[in-house]
C-alpha cells in the first residue's frame, strides 16, 4: 500500500468523501494543494500549503479527514499536517529547481530577455552550433556561409524556401547572428513579413510619413522571413520593392525565406518576383534519415535526460516531414519519462507517438489520375480515350511517370489502367518524362506541385 | 456580547485589519473581521490566508462574545462617523449592533466559528528591532524585487544575517539591491524569503507602529511580528534564495563620484527622449573628465547632455535602462554617490560615499 500512486488514490477517495460533507467554497479553500506525503504504520503525513490551512484542518476538519481515511484504509491511526510547497512532491523535482536557480544569476543576471530585441530583432538561441547540416540543406548552408563571408556581393538576394519546420528561420537567424558576431559594427535586422506589414500599416495610420522608410533603410543586412505572406498585399509589396532596390543598389545584403519558390507565390507583382529571383534561390528539402537522427542526437545531448539510441532511431524513422515535429515528439517523450521517473522503453514510445504521427497514407491509382486531371483541368474520362491531343497526352504521361516512379507499378498494369495501352507506350512515356525532368525546370515544379497535392490531401 | 470602546482606537485597528481581509474570494468569511472579547480587551482579527493580523484594543466589556462582520462595510461605516467619541457594540439576533450618540446601526454577521485560526509561531525567540528601522530596510530594496509569480523565490525580499547585521536583499535578475542594518541583538540563523505581496502588507502595518520596538519571530513557513497589542503573521517562501554574492564584481576599471541631484537631472532629462526600453547610452571620458548621456527615440527625438566631472580609470561606453538607475537613488542617504564599472557587459555597482549600508547592482543593456 506504500506506493505513491496508492497514496494519491487514497487521498482522492478521501477527498471525494469530504467534499460531500462540507460546502464547496470551504472545500476549495482548505483542501486545494493538499496531498499525502507518506503513510507509515497508520500515521499519515498530509502536505498542506501554509500554516493557516494546517491549523484549520487540524482543528476543524480533523475528524472528517480521519473518518474519511479510515473508511478507505482500516489501519489509519492519526494524521500529521506538514507544510510543504506544492511543487516539492518529488526530490528529483526539487533538485532541478535548484539548478535553475543557480543558472539564473550566474549567467550575467540573465539579461537574455532584453537581448532579443530592438537592435537586430535576432534571437541569439539560433546559431550555427546547433544547426545540423545534411544533404537536405547543405546547399542552403553553403550559400549562407558565402553570404557571411561576403555580404552583399555574392548572392544578393539570397532566397531560401522549403516546407514548414525545416529550419529556415534557424538558418536565417544564424546567418544574421554570425554576421553580427564577425562584424559588430554591421547593423542587422530580422523581421517576419507579417510584422513588416503591421508596422507599415501602423505607420500609415499614424501619419508618420517617412519614418518607416528611414527605419528599414538604415541597416546593412535585412532578413525578411516568410515572404509568401506578401501575397495580395499590394501596398506592402510596393514598399518592399523600393526597399529592395535601396539595398540592392547599395550592395547591402538582403535575405528572404518563403515556403514556396517565388514563381508559386500567388498574387505577387512581377517586378518583385523577378527581383526575388535575381540572386540565388535555394530550397531546403525534407531531411533524410541520417540527418534526422543527427538532429535528435544533438538535441538530446543538450538535455539532462538521456533517451536510448534505439528510441531516437525509431523516431527518426517514423517522423519524416518536419524537424519541428521531430523535436516536439522528443520533448513529449522526455516529459513522459520525467513524469514516470524512469527510462522509457521503445514499446512505450510507440504508444506515445502513435497519436502524434500521421498514419501512412494509402493512395490509389484512381487518386493519382484524379489529382493530375484536376491539376491540368481536364476531364478524367478523356485520359482513357485514344486521343493524342497535346493537352491530354502530357497529363497521361505524367500519370504514368508518377505511377512508375513513386509506386513502382508494373508497366503492363499502368497501361491496362489507362485505357488498355501497350506496355511499350508506358515505357516510352516514363523515359520521356524522366529525360525532360533533367532540363525542364517548369516541369519539375509542376511535378512537385502535383505530388504535394497528392500526398497532402489524403 | 456587549462592550464600549473609543471610536478612534477602534477605527485605527479596523483600518489596518480591513486591508488584510480577503477580497473576491470564494469563502465569504475571509472578507470579514472577527471581533472577540478577551478579558478587558476587544480583539480584532483579519486574514486572507497569506497574512493574518490580531489587534487588541482596550474596551469596557459588559458581556463577552464574538461576531464576524464584513470588513469593508464596517470600515465605511466608521469612516463616516465624525463627532462621536465612544461606540457601543452588542449582539442583536447574532448580528452586530453599533450605537453611538446619534446613530443606530446593525451589520449582518457571518458564523464566527468559520473564521480561520491565525497561526502562532511555536518556538520562542527571534530578535527585536524598531519598526521604523525594519520598514527602512524593506523599503530600501523592495522596488528591485521581481513582480511576476513565475519565479517565486525572487519575487520577494530576502532577509538574512551576517553576525549581528540584518541584511535585506531583492533582485529581479536585472538589478539587485542590498541594505544592511547593523547591530541587531540576538540575530541568528535568519534566512527567510518574504513574498513580494506580503512585503507591502508588512510595510504598511510596521509603518503604523512608528518607532515602537517589535519582536520578530520566524520559522521556515512563517514570519511574525509582535508588540504588546498587535500580532501580524505572514507566509514566507520555503526555498533557497539564489547565491547573489557571487555576482557582485570585485574588480573595477572606471570609477566616479557624482552628486545625486546632478545624476537625477541627467537621467530625468534623457528619459524624455529614450525609447520604450528607457535606454540611455553613457560615455565616460577620463581624459577630458566628461560624462555624456545620449538617448534617442525614433518618434520623439533625441538628447545629448554632458557633465564635467572627475573620472578615474578607463574610458567606457555603456547603456542602461534609465528607470533602473533612477529607482535606486531614493534609497541612498548620501548626497554624493559612488559609481563603479568593470566593462560594457558587466554590472554597475552604486554605493554611498559615507554611508555604506546600501549597495545597488544594475546590469547594462546589451547592445
Amino acid at each position: 500500500m506504500e506506493g505513491i500512486l496508492d497514496n494519491k488514490k487514497l487521498w482522492e477517495n478521501a477527498l471525494n468523501e469530504i467534499e460531500l460533507s462540507i460546502s464547496k467554497a470551504n472545500f476549495g479553500t482548505w483542501f486545494k494543494n493538499t496531498h499525502i506525503i507518506k503513510c507509515d504504520d497508520g500515521i499519515i503525513q498530509l502536505a498542506v500549503p501554509n500554516a493557516f490551512v494546517r491549523d484549520w484542518l487540524a482543528n476543524k476538519y480533523h475528524k472528517f479527514i480521519l473518518k474519511a481515511l479510515r473508511d478507505m484504509e482500516d489501519g489509519v491511526r492519526s494524521i500529521e499536517y506538514v507544510i510543504s510547497r506544492p511543487d516539492d512532491q518529488s526530490s528529483s523535482n526539487k533538485a532541478k529547481i535548484g539548478v535553475n536557480k543557480d543558472n539564473l544569476l550566474s549567467n550575467d543576471l540573465g539579461l537574455k530577455d532584453l537581448y532579443i530585441n530592438k537592435e537586430s530583432n535576432l534571437n541569439p538561441k539560433y546559431d550555427f552550433s546547433t544547426f545540423i547540416v545534411g544533404s537536405f540543406n547543405d546547399v542552403a548552408y553553403a550559400a549562407g556561409q558565402a553570404v557571411i563571408k561576403n555580404p552583399g556581393t555574392v548572392h544578393n538576394p539570397l532566397f531560401i524556401y522549403g516546407g514548414t519546420g525545416l529550419g529556415k528561420t534557424h538558418l536565417l537567424q544564424a546567418i544574421g547572428n554570425q554576421i553580427k558576431k564577425n562584424n559588430p559594427n554591421k547593423s542587422v535586422y530580422y523581421i517576419s513579413s507579417e510584422n513588416f506589414i503591421v508596422e507599415l500599416i501602423s505607420n500609415i495610420q499614424n501619419n508618420k510619413g517617412n519614418s518607416f522608410k528611414e527605419k528599414f533603410r538604415k541597416y546593412d543586412l535585412l532578413i525578411i522571413d516568410d515572404v509568401q505572406f506578401f501575397s495580395n498585399k499590394e501596398h506592402s509589396q510596393e514598399e518592399l520593392f523600393h526597399l529592395f532596390n535601396h539595398y540592392y543598389d547599395n550592395n547591402k545584403q538582403i535575405i528572404f525565406s518563403s515556403d514556396k519558390p517565388p514563381k508559386f507565390i500567388p498574387n505577387l507583382e512581377e517586378r518583385l518576383r523577378s527581383r526575388f529571383e535575381g540572386g540565388i534561390i535555394i530550397d531546403i528539402s525534407k531531411p533524410d534519415y541520417e540527418s534526422r537522427l543527427a538532429i535528435l542526437r544533438n538535441k538530446n545531448k543538450t538535455l539532462e535526460i538521456k533517451i536510448p539510441d534505439e528510441v531516437l532511431e525509431y523516431l527518426a524513422s517514423v517522423i519524416q516531414d518536419s524537424i519541428r515535429e521531430l523535436e516536439g515528439s522528443l520533448n513529449s517523450i522526455i516529459l513522459q519519462s520525467q513524469a514516470k521517473n524512469k527510462e522509457i522503453t521503445l514499446q512505450e514510445v510507440k504508444g506515445i507517438i502513435k497519436n502524434n504521427i500521421k498514419p501512412q497514407k494509402t493512395i490509389s491509382i484512381k487518386d493519382v489520375m484524379h489529382v493530375v486531371a484536376d491539376y491540368y483541368n481536364i476531364e478524367e474520362a478523356i485520359l482513357y480515350e485514344k486521343t493524342r491531343r497535346k493537352e491530354v497526352v502530357k497529363p497521361r504521361q505524367i500519370i504514368m511517370y508518377i505511377l512508375r516512379e513513386d509506386f513502382n507499378t508494373s508497366y503492363p498494369y499502368i497501361g491496362q489502367k489507362l485505357g488498355g495501352r501497350d506496355h511499350t507506350t508506358v515505357i516510352h512515356a516514363y523515359e520521356k518524362i524522366k529525360e525532360e525532368v533533367k532540363n525542364n525546370s517548369a516541369l519539375v515544379q509542376e511535378l512537385e506541385q502535383i505530388r504535394s497535392l497528392l500526398y497532402a490531401n489524403n | 456580547m456587549k462592550l464600549e470602546c473609543l471610536k478612534d482606537k477602534f477605527k485605527d485597528a479596523i483600518i489596518l485589519a480591513e486591508k488584510i481581509s480577503g477580497r473576491n474570494l470564494t469563502l465569504p468569511i475571509l472578507s470579514t473581521i472577527l471581533l472577540e472579547t478577551k478579558n478587558k480587551n476587544l480583539i480584532i482579527r483579519a486574514t486572507n490566508l497569506e497574512v493574518g493580523i490580531e489587534i487588541e484594543i482596550p474596551a469596557k466589556i459588559e458581556t463577552s462574545g464574538l461576531v464576524a462582520v464584513n470588513a469593508s462595510i464596517l470600515l465605511n461605516y466608521l469612516n463616516n462617523l465624525t463627532k462621536e467619541e465612544k461606540i457601543t457594540l452588542e449582539l442583536d439576533n447574532n448580528n452586530l449592533k453599533l450605537s453611538t450618540e446619534s446613530t443606530q446601526t446593525i451589520i449582518k454577521s457571518l458564523a464566527p466559528e468559520d473564521f480561520p485560526i491565525i497561526p502562532k509561531i511555536a518556538q520562542e525567540g527571534g530578535f527585536e528591532i524598531k519598526a521604523v528601522d525594519f520598514v527602512s530596510g524593506l523599503q530600501a530594496v523592495s522596488f528591485a524585487s521581481a513582480v511576476s509569480d513565475i519565479k517565486p523565490e525572487i519575487s520577494s525580499v530576502y532577509l538574512h544575517n551576517e553576525n549581528q547585521d540584518l541584511i535585506f536583499v531583492a533582485t529581479d535578475s536585472f538589478r539587485l539591491a542590498e541594505k544592511t542594518i547593523n547591530n541587531i541583538p540576538n540575530l541568528s540563523n535568519l534566512n527567510i524569503i518574504i513574498p513580494f505581496k506580503n512585503v507591502n502588507e508588512l510595510i504598511r502595518v510596521l509603518t503604523s507602529l512608528g518607532t515602537n520596538q517589535v519582536v520578530v519571530s520566524y520559522n521556515k513557513n512563517q514570519l511574525a511580528i509582535q508588540t504588546d497589542n498587535l500580532y501580524l503573521t505572514l507566509r514566507v517562501i520555503d526555498g533557497n534564495y539564489p547565491d547573489y554574492k557571487q555576482i557582485i564584481p570585485t574588480k573595477f576599471n572606471t570609477e566616479l563620484n557624482i552628486k545625486k541631484e546632478d545624476f537625477v537631472g541627467l537621467l530625468k532629462l534623457s528619459t524624455i527622449f529614450s525609447d520604450r526600453f528607457n535606454q540611455i547610452d553613457i560615455t565616460f571620458k577620463p581624459d577630458s573628465n566628461t560624462l555624456e548621456v545620449l538617448s534617442h527615440n525614433q518618434e520623439v527625438g533625441e538628447n545629448k547632455s554632458s557633465l564635467v566631472i572627475k573620472i578615474k580609470g578607463e574610458p567606457l561606453i555603456i547603456s542602461f535602462n534609465a528607470k533602473y538607475l533612477l529607482d535606486c537613488l531614493s534609497s541612498f542617504s548620501d548626497n554624493v554617490i559612488n559609481l563603479r564599472f568593470t566593462e560594457t557587459s558587466r554590472p554597475l555597482m552604486i554605493e554611498g560615499t559615507t554611508d555604506n549600508s546600501f549597495h545597488y547592482l544594475v546590469m547594462p543593456i546589451n547592445k
